[in-house]
């Protein structure tokens, strides 16, 4: 095809557009923001597939993820041993489910993953008042957490059991028009170029 | 380490593990680490599927922590084969190694199975590009994100809302175009009228522009312009294509409307309160994860807690509503009952000043000089409109804080009286104008170069109803919000300070483009081309209201949602719509068109076109349409309807019932799950206790082994795999159930 990038292989290439929402020239570009975070641990060529993991510090201060309340948990959802450690696979993967182009039910079961604190497979209540207070910058008094809380699980548990199981976080996100917003993106093009998209049946809003 | 934690909890339980009977919201974590319940086919599958995947774990419940691997909360399923890839949530490693099996398998079968799948990939790969590439061309998509990144998703549907129009002005101006103005440039000829527009030459002038008569009467703008021509079959004519293009458009916008307005309400109302999840929704999708700039984080912050706290707020109303007297709530009716008065007074007052307005513009006579003046008395109804639209809205946001509503309901009550407020300043405007065409008609002259037919008349004030709006919105932005924003940054007056800057408010923003759009519809049939000036203004008002959005505004204090529906603003556009078809209709029936311009000049009643066209049909035709208009047809196609709706109807209880029922029974088979799992462990944890206590003690019987055997759960499985496929919890529950009245001894 006459690129003449050394970087990876082309079956490499091929394999990772096929796992990820990324044409070939994004995956480039991804590979250099991967390099430009450690450039003296990142090989530049990657064609042996070397063992190379980032740790959680110099990710979380990419400037996509900088200003998340969320960052350490995503790039601890995505990372192999839970640590925050991602390596260049594991970077991309992150990146791809958090695109535009990645599909609500999939952004969903990273969405449970990420705002599951203690990773015990259920949303319980410490998670959500751990969640409100990222959210809210801790602004809030602890007894509205806690009634804000009870109204979640109120809202949104079907089981009856207290916490929220997957079923329960998916039931209640297939409902949500606006869930896309779990979108990051690497484009340079704008600096804030965010990618909500509306349900697509209507574009309508309330008031309140 | 795993397993003396593991051991911990059991050790915590068994002070607790006494009756079997324990409350079941007291434990919860630990139910979930009972031996028995790792031994349950659901679980036992998680692990089989963590197994597959290469990362065997030690036997046992244990967090997952280093194992991402697997979604340990997914139900076990197999991938469909035809998952893309990228769909999967694995690991980039599971993927690549569920990719080269995929294609060894894809190398074992046949060319034809290889070729259908390449078929597939490659149409899927050609849909992708083709809706990336449809999504792109979209208009002023790059302005969309910016202003959604900016101001949230609230303000941005309502730029989504005025594109949505433009596409409905556009649609609309292509309908009237080439089903009437392309066929008058194509049959174009000379006539009469031309005789006559040479002698009026002599007053056209600029401002005609603005007034609508001179030049810009006699042009395809307005009514006037189009004639019978050269076009004149019984059923292709100019008049009947006129008609038609009118009705079409009508139609076709009423279609719109009402399939927009059916979805909100589908999702809004029908699922009922028990599925509103605003709370959960705010938290959860609350964030938007692509903001990188600290400050649009801080704002994004602030509002979800304003948000919440707003919540907060209103039910901590809801509690104080429900505690309020009898005597507060006397003292609360006879309080809205005197406010609701002074809302009728002022709507009064306002139809009277629009009255009082238009008596006085009609009877105006033009003056030579001092063409100020003259346009001032032309506009004078569009500026009492635009006034009175302006000032009431605020007045009502007042009125309505004596009134003790809670914060959705104050808004709602505001937005209805604003609706009010102009559709039916609209509509009373209209009345007043019909009015004085039928005295004019009465004493009837034939329109001179300065008198224009009364359809003319009123298409004009359409017109300048249109054009006044515009400016006024324009001259607010440049005039009005930019020198008060500036005033406000610079100068700290207290005064200037608490009027502070211009809000962004979207329900009266929303209120303001469908009042343009219903003047649109209503002067439709008077001003062909209106439509056209829509699209104009609503692309300029665009760019107007992003200007006034970037910088004019004080930044937006509460995430207005682009969530659950706006039913009543599509509603509102349909009153609006319904409102036109009204006042087509009475034209219709009540007026006489003018004689001498037009193209129904020569007719009665403007619907004798149809009548001929109908006349002059095949006489096969003849019985087949007035079967279709008469009581015959008309009367079972609405019994029809009727008994088809209340079909749905009973549908749609039945299955609310059934929602109701089964999520009832969800939560019992978690109960019945979790009490007979309870039950189970306490025979179990018995054992587990004596084993400890003995081996404490020192004791080496052999009752120790056959304890050990017994704890070893190998015994218990038979029981649970005997034949049973567990596809639920039901058969969960069923089978613990079997267990427990076998174990009951």
């Amino acid at each position: 095809m006459g690129n003449k990038q050394t970087i990876f292989t082309d079956e490499q290439l091929d394999a990772y557009q096929d796992c990820t929402f990324f044409t070939r020239k994004e995956i480039l570009r991804l590979h250099g923001r991967y390099h430009e975070l450690a450039p003296n641990l990142v090989p530049m060529d990657y064609t042996n597939d070397p063992d190379v993991k980032l740790p959680l510090q110099l990710i979380i201060n990419m400037p996509e993820l900088k200003e998340n309340p969320f960052r350490n948990r995503i790039v601890e959802s995505f990372s192999e041993d839970g640590q925050g450690n991602l390596s260049f696979n594991d970077f991309v993967d992150m990146f791809s489910v958090l695109s535009e182009m990645a599909p609500r039910e999939l952004k969903a079961i990273y969405a449970f993953k990420i705002y599951d604190f203690n990773t015990d497979n259920f949303i319980c209540k410490e998670d959500l008042e751990k969640t409100l207070n990222k959210l809210t910058r801790e602004e809030l008094t602890a007894e509205e957490v806690n009634l804000v809380c009870d109204k979640v699980i109120e809202e949104a548990d079907l089981d009856g059991d207290g916490k929220l199981a997957f079923a329960d976080f998916e039931n209640m996100i297939s409902r949500a028009p606006d869930f896309l917003s779990l979108t990051v993106s690497t484009d340079k093009r704008d600096e804030v170029k965010p990618l909500l998209k509306t349900a697509r049946a209507f574009e309508s809003f309330t008031w309140v | 380490m795993e397993e003396t934690r593991h051991r911990n909890v059991e050790f915590f339980r068994l002070e607790s593990g006494e009756s079997a009977a324990t409350s079941l919201y007291d434990e919860p974590t630990s139910y979930h680490q009972t031996a028995v319940f790792t031994q349950l086919p659901s679980s036992q599958s998680l692990r089989r599927r963590r197994g597959e995947s290469g990362h065997a774990g030690p036997a046992g419940w244990e967090e997952e922590e280093g194992d991402r691997a697997t979604a340990g909360f997914l139900k076990p399923r197999e991938w469909d084969p035809n998952t893309p890839l990228r769909m999967l949530p694995l690991s980039m490693e599971q993927k690549r190694n569920t990719r080269k099996q995929r294609q060894e398998k894809q190398r074992n079968i046949g060319c034809w199975e290889s070729w259908q799948q390449s078929q597939r990939t490659s149409r899927r790969r050609l849909r992708e590009s083709l809706a990336n590439k449809l999504r792109d061309l979209q208009p002023w998509k790059a302005v969309l994100h910016q202003i959604e990144g900016k101001f949230g998703s609230g303000v941005m549907s309502y730029f989504t809302f005025l594109r949505c129009l433009v596409y409905l002005n556009l649609l609309n101006v292509l309908v009237i175009t080439g089903m009437v103005i392309v066929p008058i440039t194509v049959y174009e000829r000379n006539s009469t009228v031309r005789q006559r527009e040479a002698t009026c030459k002599l007053n056209d002038s600029f401002l005609d522009l603005f007034s609508g008569m001179g030049f810009l009467g006699r042009s395809s703008l307005f009514y006037g312009f189009y004639t019978r021509r050269s076009l004149d079959s019984a059923c292709l004519n100019i008049p009947l294509l006129f008609l038609l293009s009118v009705g079409v458009v009508l139609l076709v916008n009423l279609v719109w409307v009402v399939v927009r307005t059916v979805n909100g309400y589908k999702l809004k109302w029908m699922m009922g309160n028990r599925y509103k999840m605003t709370k959960s929704y705010k938290i959860f999708c609350g964030w938007d994860f692509c903001i990188q700039v600290p400050d649009s984080a801080a704002l994004r912050h602030s509002n979800i807690r304003n948000d919440l706290k707003v919540d907060l707020e209103e039910e901590r109303f809801l509690q104080r509503e429900s505690q309020r007297t009898v005597q507060q709530w006397v003292l609360l009716y006879f309080m809205r009952a005197v406010l609701n008065l002074v809302v009728f007074v002022l709507l009064s007052g306002a139809f009277y000043l629009i009255y009082f307005a238009t008596q006085r513009s009609q009877r105006y006579q033009q003056a030579k000089s001092g063409w100020i003046l003259n346009l001032f008395m032309e506009y004078l109804p569009s500026i009492t409109i635009t006034l009175i639209n302006f000032l009431l809205p605020f007045i009502f946001c007042k009125i309505v804080k004596f009134e003790d509503y809670s914060v959705a309901n104050k808004v709602n009550i505001t937005l209805v009286r604003s609706i009010f407020l102009k559709l039916a300043s609209l509509a009373m405007f209209l009345f007043f104008m019909y009015q004085s065409v039928r005295t004019a008609q009465q004493n009837s002259k034939s329109p001179t170069c300065e008198k224009q037919c009364w359809e003319n008349t009123i298409g004009q004030e359409m017109y300048k109803l249109l054009v006044f709006d515009f400016l006024a919105s324009l001259g607010n932005t440049i005039l009005v919000a930019y020198p008060r924003k500036q005033l406000v940054e610079r100068c700290s007056w207290r005064l200037v300070q608490m009027i502070g800057k211009d809000q962004f408010l979207i329900p009266l923003n929303v209120l303001d483009i469908v009042y343009s759009q219903t003047v649109s519809w209503v002067g439709l049939f008077f001003c062909p081309l209106l439509p056209l000036l829509n699209l104009v203004k609503m692309l300029a008002l665009f760019y107007i209201r992003k200007f006034h959005l970037f910088r004019n505004c004080a930044p937006v204090r509460r995430m207005f949602r682009a969530s659950s529906s706006s039913v009543l603003f599509y509603f509102m556009l349909l009153l609006g719509l319904l409102m036109s078809l009204a006042a087509l209709g009475i034209h219709f029936v009540e007026f006489k068109p003018s004689r001498a311009c037009g193209p129904f000049q020569e007719q009665e009643r403007v619907l004798d076109v149809a009548t001929v066209c109908i006349q002059s049909l095949p006489n096969a035709t003849r019985p087949v349409l007035l079967y279709l208009v008469s009581e015959a047809f008309a009367i079972p196609l609405i019994l029809t309807e009727i008994i088809l709706l209340t079909f749905y109807m009973s549908i749609y209880r039945a299955n609310c019932k059934t929602i109701e029922r089964l999520k009832d029974r969800l939560v019992m088979e978690g109960y019945d799950k979790r009490f007979l799992v309870n039950k189970l462990s306490a025979p179990l944890q018995k054992y587990e206790r004596r084993l400890r206590t003995d081996i404490s003690k020192g004791s080496d019987s052999e009752d120790i082994h056959s304890w050990q055997g017994v704890t070893d759960l190998q015994d218990f499985e038979p029981v649970l795999s005997r034949g049973v496929s567990v596809e639920s919890e039901e058969d969960e529950g069923r089978s613990l159930a079997v267990m427990s009245t076998q174990n009951d001894t």
